[in-house]
C-alpha cells in the first residue's frame, strides 16, 4: 500500500511537470484550431455538389449584345467574383452546394444589345467568372455571407451594388487597368475590406459605402500621379484613422475628408465616400489579407 | 494503516518539523502523503495531525497547483487569443504583442492564487464554525487549514483535464468527466479532514464542509439578489 501510496504521488508530480512543460511549449508549437462545427446545410469536405452555368458569345449569346446586366442574390454563403480575359464569355457561375440543398437556379434573356442574367444560389459556394468584352451593370444581394471580388484589366463596370443585408463581409481588391465607374457596398453588420493597388485605372470611378455596425478597412498603394484618391468618411459611433502619408485634408476623430496629394492633376480619380453607424474607417498603405482570401 | 512514523508520536517525542521516514527523504513522504491523501485519506489525515506536519507544505501545495493550472489556462487563453487577434488585425489595424503573454500569465495566475486563498480561509472557517460550536467537535482552525491544503490534490485533476483539452478540442468529454470527479472528490476530503480534525461522525463533517458553505453562499447570493430587487424598486418607485 505504502509503495501505491508513493507511485501514486510520483504521478502527481509527473502531471504537475507535465503540464508546466506543456503551458511553456504549447503556445509556440501547437496552433490552436478550433473544433470544426458541421452545419447541416454545409456539406461536408469531399461530398460537394457543383453545378455549371455559362453564357459564352456565339454559343447561347448573341453577337450584338456589349452590355450585361446581372440580378444576383443569395441567402447564405459566399460569392467570388474574378474578370477573365478569356474571349467571349459573358457569365459564368460555378456554385457549390450541400446535396440537400437548393440548386442554383439561373436564368438569361436578351433584350435589344443586352443580356440579362439572373442567378439565385440559397446556400453554398457561388464562383462567378465575368468577361473582358462586356460592359457590366446590376446587383448582388447577399443575407448572410461574404463577397470576395477582384477588379483588374479585364474589368468594365459602369454600375454595381452590393448589399449584405444582415450579417458579412466584403473583400475587393482593385489592380492595374481597373475600369468602373460607380460601385455601391452596403452592409449591415460586417466589414469592409478595400486594398486599391493600382498604377493606373481604366477611367475615374465612385465607391459608396455604408456600414450600420462594421469598418472600413481601407488601403491605398496608389501612382498618386495617374490616380487621385480622395476619401470621405464619417463614423457616427467609433473612430476614424488616417495613417497615410499621401493623402492631405481634414480629419477629426469621427470624420475625415483627404485626398492624395496632385489628386487635381491626375489623370483618373477615385471617390471614396463612407458612412458608418458604429465602427471605424481605418486608411493606410496596405491592407493586410485576411486568410483565405486572395483577392 | 500502521504508519512507522506513528511511533515516534507514541514514545512521547512530538515531532515540529516534518517527519522523514526511515531510510526515506522528506520528498519520499511528500509523495507518501500526496498518494495517501488520494487512496487512503482517514489514515493520512490523521498521520498528517499526528505528524504535525507544518503549515508551509499544504499552503505551497495550493500556490503550486493553482499556479500550474493558471498556467495552463494561461497558455490556452494566448493561444485562442492569438488566433482572434490575428484574424481582426486586418480590420480593426491593430498589431498585438505577442509578449502579451505574460500579461494573460500574470494576471490569470495572480487573480487565481487570491481567489483561492481567501477560498480556503472561508470554507475552513465556516467548517470550523459549524464543527466546533454547532457539532461540540474538537479541533484547531489552523490544523483545518493544513489538511484542507491537502484537499487540494485533486486540483491535479482539473490540470491535466485542462492539458487535454489543450492537446485536442475533442478530448471535452474527457475533460468534463475529470472536472466531475475531482470536484466530487475534493467534498468528500473535505468532509473527511473536518471529520478528523474535529472527531466528529461523518454526516456531521459533511454538512460542516459542504452544506455549511453551500448554505452560506446561497444566502448571501439570495441577499444579493433581494438588495438588487430592493434596489431597482427603490429606483422605480415600486412599480415594480
Amino acid at each position: 500500500m505504502a509503495m501505491a501510496r508513493i507511485i501514486l504521488g510520483e504521478v502527481f508530480i509527473a502531471i504537475l511537470a507535465f503540464a508546466v512543460v506543456y503551458a511553456a511549449l504549447s503556445p509556440t508549437l501547437q496552433p490552436t484550431v478550433f473544433p470544426q462545427v458541421q452545419l447541416p446545410w454545409f456539406a461536408p469536405e469531399g461530398n460537394v455538389m457543383t453545378e455549371r452555368y455559362s453564357l459564352v458569345k456565339g454559343t447561347n449569346v448573341s453577337q450584338s449584345i456589349n452590355f450585361v446586366n446581372l440580378d444576383v442574390a443569395m441567402k447564405l454563403g459566399g460569392v467570388y467574383i474574378i474578370f477573365s480575359d478569356r474571349p467571349n464569355v459573358a457569365f459564368e457561375a460555378v456554385f457549390q452546394h450541400a446535396p440537400n440543398t437548393t440548386e442554383l437556379d439561373a436564368s438569361a434573356s436578351e433584350d435589344g444589345g443586352k443580356l440579362q442574367v439572373n442567378a439565385y444560389a440559397e446556400t453554398g459556394g457561388l464562383n462567378l467568372t465575368l468577361g473582358k468584352d462586356y460592359q457590366y451593370n446590376g446587383s448582388l444581394n447577399i443575407r448572410l455571407g461574404g463577397l470576395a471580388m477582384k477588379l483588374g484589366q479585364d474589368a468594365n463596370i459602369s454600375k454595381f451594388a452590393v448589399q449584405i443585408r444582415y450579417l458579412g463581409g466584403v473583400w475587393l481588391t482593385i489592380n492595374n487597368g481597373a475600369s468602373f465607374e460607380q460601385l455601391d457596398l452596403n452592409i449591415d453588420l460586417g466589414g469592409l475590406q478595400l486594398n486599391v493597388d493600382a498604377d493606373d485605372l481604366g477611367r475615374s470611378g465612385v465607391i459608396n459605402t455604408s456600414m450600420n455596425i462594421g469598418g472600413l478597412s481601407l488601403g491605398v498603394n496608389v501612382d498618386t500621379g495617374l490616380i487621385g484618391v480622395s476619401l470621405d468618411a464619417t463614423v457616427d459611433i467609433g473612430g476614424v484613422s488616417v495613417n497615410h502619408s499621401d493623402f492631405t485634408g481634414s480629419v477629426s476623430s469621427t470624420h475625415c475628408s483627404v485626398k492624395t496629394m496632385g489628386y487635381g492633376s491626375a489623370v483618373n480619380k477615385l471617390d471614396i465616400k463612407a458612412i458608418v453607424g458604429l465602427g471605424g474607417v481605418t486608411l493606410q498603405q496596405n491592407v493586410q489579407r485576411l486568410p483565405g482570401f486572395e483577392t | 494503516m500502521i504508519f512507522e512514523d506513528s511511533v515516534i508520536m507514541k514514545m512521547g517525542k512530538p515531532e515540529k518539523e516534518p517527519v522523514r521516514r526511515a531510510g526515506g527523504s522528506y520528498f519520499t513522504s511528500f509523495l507518501n502523503r500526496i498518494g495517501g491523501v488520494l487512496l487512503a485519506p482517514d489514515a493520512t489525515f490523521n498521520q498528517i495531525i499526528t505528524d504535525r506536519i507544518g503549515f508551509w507544505e499544504p499552503l505551497t501545495l495550493i500556490i503550486l497547483l493553482v499556479a500550474i493550472e493558471g498556467a495552463v489556462l494561461a497558455s490556452l487563453a494566448y493561444r485562442v487569443f492569438s488566433v482572434v487577434a490575428n484574424a481582426v488585425s486586418p480590420l480593426t489595424g491593430v498589431v498585438w504583442d505577442p509578449g502579451f503573454l505574460n500579461v494573460i500569465l500574470v494576471i490569470i495566475i495572480s487573480a487565481m492564487i487570491i481567489a483561492t486563498l481567501v477560498a480556503w480561509v472561508i470554507l475552513a472557517g465556516i467548517a470550523h464554525i459549524s464543527a466546533k460550536y454547532i457539532f461540540r467537535g474538537e479541533g484547531s482552525f489552523v490544523q483545518l487549514m493544513k489538511l484542507y491544503g491537502y484537499t487540494f490534490v485533486p486540483v491535479s485533476l482539473l490540470i491535466l483535464s485542462t492539458v487535454l483539452l489543450g492537446l485536442s478540442w475533442a478530448t471535452w468529454p474527457l475533460t468534463l468527466f475529470l472536472n466531475i470527479v475531482a470536484t466530487f472528490w475534493i467534498v468528500l476530503l473535505m468532509a473527511v479532514a473536518v471529520k478528523h480534525n474535529y472527531k466528529i461522525d461523518t454526516g456531521k463533517a459533511f454538512i460542516s464542509s459542504f452544506i455549511g458553505p453551500m448554505t452560506v453562499w446561497l444566502v448571501v447570493v439570495g441577499g444579493m439578489w433581494a438588495w438588487m430587487w430592493l434596489l431597482i424598486r427603490s429606483l422605480t418607485g415600486g412599480a415594480i
